[in-house]
């Protein structure tokens, strides 16, 4: 474990690199764009054995992220404000998918005119489209919070996207103390995504919570704690 | 100013200190005003954002102090240590401003000399803040700044430390004379200052964002803190260099085909500046432009 100075953008980063995602469809927007740019930075020197691919829109960027957690892949992406409603429509479709993924949001006011300050309306537009939501309020609480968001969207008593938020502007540029846990601690509290029955066919679209060899789900099974 | 926060806040961090650096970019745009702002406790920091009761405020352009935009002064009490980077006296900015902490100030003069060596101001300003908080020692301060500019190289390293170790040296006789100020409660806070406006039909309340085709009326001159002033004695008329360039288009050429600045809607980013090819483009503080304006001097 290592305690150093990170901005929650930082952490962000951190948490999706911990977490050993295999695919990240992104598309730009401040405040978030420090996110992508950091695990770019990572991709590019061999620090991260990932995917990166730049989308036309943020509408294009969920469906590619619903599209390649419904195959079985561990996807992280990010985005903000107006990127966020413009893949809204998405949003409510990929929670329909259950198909298990994790979106950074950062909040960032609404337009017009254009805002360059914290709001959280963007957030709350999404608040019940299905997709799981964790708000965090340090840094910490956002790199923590990524791979929490992981292990709970990825279980097959839940099967939903999450977004993890953070506030614009004060915890996206702020640098505070973070603990960056070892790989070792992290791989045992979030080991690789088994998609088990997910399976991917488009002649044969199913829900990617439907499980097909164990026993339908119950309420007492839904609600055991994890 | 973000580096010499990052460098302040890891010099703290190494020091044992719960802290909190960010950077605020106001209209992110060159040219404009930014600030940045370092939180240091012993004890965890669970207030976030921009700070309201500074301890310490450093002003590392002294043009700055008159735009209302940059906002200096905001949250200044008696408690607040105030240092102005500046080739005036301490006493000239204390009267002038009529504030009653202590105002130290920093030699400017290496930035006059050579426009060049501003760069380093954020180095020289996390140098003299290190020594006047009195916590933070030579060796954490030269470790901060190898740690934040590590991806920089050695020359711009050594370069940065010897610019912070001078005002680290020159402020001695004052360490630790910026203290902490009184915890202020969530509900001190003064409540935001509500107008009430009269309901507006969005054409008459708005046009600027309504209308079309109407940026020439958003007057984005008043962003801007230095001026780029053409000087025709040196302007061989090339390829309009300086007007391709202008992110604003600002610069238009003139019937002699020389090109000529829109003072209205330049915002001072020295794009031009940097890429004439003649170096024809000086620049100039804003507030020396309106005294040489106002003397009958051709600026």
């Amino acid at each position: 474990m290592k305690r150093t100075l990170l901005t929650g953008n930082g952490a962000a980063a951190w948490g999706a690199r911990l977490a050993g995602v295999d695919y990240v469809p992104a598309f730009p927007i401040t405040p978030q764009t420090e996110i992508i740019e950091t695990i770019a930075k990572w991709i590019d020197v061999g620090e991260m054995d990932c995917r990166m691919v730049t989308l036309d829109s943020e509408h294009s960027m969920i469906t590619a992220a619903g599209a390649a957690a419904a195959t079985g892949v561990r996807v992280f992406t990010a985005t903000s404000s107006q990127g966020l409603l413009y893949g809204m429509e998405m949003i409510y479709t990929v929670a329909g998918w259950r198909a298990p993924f994790v979106m950074v949001n950062v909040s960032r006011g609404l337009s017009a005119p254009i805002t360059l300050e914290p709001d959280h309306n963007d957030i709350l537009a999404a608040r019940d489209s299905g997709f799981l939501q964790i708000h965090c309020a340090t840094c910490q609480e956002v790199l923590d919070s990524i791979l929490m968001a992981y292990r709970l969207a990825e279980d097959e008593r839940v099967r939903l996207p999450a977004i993890v938020n953070m506030d614009g502007f004060y915890l996206s540029f702020t640098r505070e103390p973070v603990e960056i846990p070892d790989v070792e601690a992290v791989t045992c509290f979030l080991p690789p995504f088994d998609p088990e029955n997910i399976c991917f066919r488009a002649s044969a679209p199913v829900s990617q919570a439907w499980r097909s060899s164990a026993a339908p789900l119950t309420l007492t099974s839904v609600t055991k704690p994890i | 100013m973000k580096t010499a926060s990052r460098i302040l806040g890891t010099a703290f961090f190494l020091e044992g200190f719960e802290v909190q650096d960010a950077p605020r970019y106001g209209a992110e745009r060159r040219g404009a005003p930014i600030f940045a702002y370092v939180r240091a406790s012993r004890k965890a920091i669970n207030e976030r954002g921009i700070i309201r009761r500074p301890d310490l405020v450093i002003v590392a352009d002294d043009t700055l102090v008159p735009v209302p935009v940059a906002g200096v002064l905001i949250g200044v009490t008696e408690h607040t240590v105030l240092l102005i980077n500046s080739n005036e006296k301490p006493e000239v900015w204390k009267d002038r401003l009529n504030v009653s902490g202590q105002v130290l100030t920093l030699p400017a003069a290496a930035e006059e000399e050579d426009r060049l060596e501003v760069r380093f101001v954020g180095a020289t300003c996390a140098g003299a803040a290190a020594r006047l908080v009195g916590v933070i020692s030579r060796a954490s301060l030269v470790q901060a700044i190898r740690d934040e500019l590590a991806h920089l190289g050695a020359t711009t390293i050594d370069k940065n430390l010897a610019k912070a170790l001078e005002p680290y040296d020159l402020v001695a006789s004052h360490a630790g004379s910026v203290t902490p100020g009184q915890e202020v409660r969530a509900d001190a806070y003064q409540n935001p200052q509500w107008v009430e406006l009269p309901f507006e039909d969005a054409r008459v309340s708005a046009p600027a964002i309504h209308a079309a085709a109407t940026s020439k009326k958003v007057k984005t001159g008043l962003w801007r803190t230095m001026r780029p002033v053409i000087c025709y004695s040196r302007c061989k008329r090339c390829w309009w260099v300086c007007s391709t360039f202008c992110p604003d288009g600002a610069i238009s050429l003139n019937h002699e085909g020389y090109p000529q600045i829109d003072y209205e809607h330049c915002k001072g980013c020295m794009v031009c500046l940097a890429q004439c090819p003649r170096h024809a483009i000086q620049a100039i503080p804003e507030h020396e432009t309106e005294a040489k304006t106002s003397a009958g001097e051709e600026v």
